[in-house]
């Protein structure tokens, strides 16, 4: 359960655990997860409206301002698009109605290239700019001729709020979220209306930052803060966990759940241009209980303490992003179902006869045969035999005695 | 790894970073070498250094 008391008021000094448990870097991020709060899901029913970690109408209002800001090709957003979609590949289902979360929008809009077979992409976002960009990058595909034809995409944009679904249930095929759902509140809950939104047998894919991500930097900002103000506030937003996903996708009922992450390493020169690409994309934070002050003076210990920490060679930083791609199905009778307890027809002994003990040993009965082409039961009656009479007999012995076939199978 | 056609405007938190990278040094290898035990105000001098850095630097093109 998302607790409160897990921030400290500035003011309050904290001290990090004994040396013994760990290397420092280690345990600074012990500490800064703790105290920037993990994300996890838990409850009795499938949503939690009380969640109310992150401000949405900031959230939008910093989208718009990161919707003028974004490049055109972002090394970070193209490669998790590109690997998103790329799944949508691994079915030979089409998909004609999809619905694109926001996150990297345009990204996805751009990126498509008809795979999926989906003809019409809704683009949903609650900035108004982003959806206005989105817009402008559909009227910019003046494609011609071939281009034309082939991909022939309906695209269409609503503005509106992951956390409230302006969906009918089973009106889409498939729903595409690239780095939109880290910023929602009540994330059981979202997913829990895509997956009412879908008809049965439709696709949930998903990319989200996990608990990874920017851990130099949390590391750096908790450290900085302990030494300049001596308290600690959280300076990034929680995040998902890897353990947490599977348990998200079941909970919000969806079927066949499938969780994988990568791990990307990006270099900056400095710390400055590490923030500026996050304002960049719209990842600034939005915690509500964020504090509303940084220091010019924390901010330069954080820089000072980034570079030291985890300054490459060549003065360069690294920044770590984490992303967890989900991929669930809306239940759908023709999916396999797990069988009944106790409606196995095979049991293990059957594998004494479909795999016989006789079939590996070597039908050569050389004595001069070296230990290693003794067989499995050979071997294992040696070391029986050695057990029974107490005997020192070396590795090297060719005598070799069988006890009956089958011993070493012998299952109780 | 900001595209070619992004320049960083010059914002006085630029100059600092090239201008005082000695002290930056410093005061990180301090603070590095005093974790995890890091408590308010352990590497004040150091601080106090760069600081000094950081207002001579912005004060000085401005």
């Amino acid at each position: 359960m998302w607790s409160r008391e897990l921030f400290c008021k500035a003011g309050k000094r904290i001290l990090l655990p004994a040396p013994g448990e760990g290397a420092p870097v280690a345990a600074a991020q012990r500490l800064a997860t703790r105290a920037a709060g993990e994300f996890s899901a838990s409850g009795d029913e499938v949503g939690d409206r009380n969640a109310d970690v992150f401000d949405r109408e900031l959230k939008s209002k910093q989208r718009d301002r990161a919707a003028w800001f974004m490049h055109e090709s972002d090394p970070i957003l193209d490669t998790v698009t590109e690997n998103l979609l790329d799944r949508l590949q691994d079915c030979k289902r089409m998909f004609p109605t999809a619905l694109n979360l926001g996150g990297a929008l345009d990204h996805v809009q751009r990126m498509l290239h008809g795979r999926g077979g989906i003809e019409r992409l809704i683009s949903m976002d609650t900035s108004v700019d982003m959806i206005g960009r989105s817009k402008r990058l559909a009227a910019m595909d003046g494609l011609t001729g071939e281009e034309a034809k082939r991909s022939a995409l309906e695209n269409m944009q609503i503005i509106a709020d992951e956390e409230y679904l302006p969906f009918q249930a089973g009106s889409l095929d498939v729903v595409i979220s690239s780095l939109g759902l880290h910023w929602v509140n009540d994330l059981p809950g979202a997913m829990s209306q895509c997956r009412t939104a879908l008809k049965p047998d439709g696709l949930f894919l998903a990319a989200m930052f996990g608990g990874e991500t920017l851990r130099e930097l949390r590391i750096a900002c908790t450290v900085a803060q302990l030494e300049r103000e001596g308290g600690v506030s959280p300076r990034i937003s929680p995040l998902a966990q890897v353990r947490d996903a599977g348990n998200l996708l079941t909970r919000a009922g969806f079927a066949l759940p499938t969780v994988d992450v990568d791990e990307y390493t990006v270099r900056y020169p400095s710390a400055m241009e590490l923030i500026e690409h996050l304002r960049s994309m719209g990842e600034v934070n939005a915690v509500r209980q964020r504090s509303l002050v940084m220091s010019r003076d924390t901010a330069l210990a954080t820089a000072s303490i980034y570079q030291s920490m985890f300054g490459e060679s060549d003065g360069t930083i690294p920044a770590t992003f984490q992303v967890i791609y989900m991929a669930g199905w809306s239940p759908d009778i023709s999916q396999k179902q797990p069988k009944r307890r106790g409606s196995a027809t095979v049991s293990f002994k059957d594998l004494q006869t479909a795999f016989p003990p006789d079939a590996f040993s070597k039908t050569s009965d050389d004595p001069k045969s070296t230990s290693t082409t003794k067989s499995i039961t050979e071997l294992a009656s040696e070391s029986k035999e050695r057990e029974r009479t107490g005997q020192n007999e070396s590795e090297e012995t060719s005598g070799t005695t069988r006890l009956p076939s089958g011993s070493w199978f012998k299952l109780d | 790894m900001a595209p070619a056609q992004v320049r960083p405007l010059p914002s006085p938190f630029k100059r600092v970073l090239l201008r005082c990278t000695v002290d930056m040094q410093a005061y990180g290898q301090c603070v590095t070498s005093k974790l995890p035990a890091v408590e308010l105000g352990i590497c004040e001098k150091e601080f106090r250094a760069l600081k000094t850095c950081m207002e001579r630097a912005v004060k000085n093109k401005g």
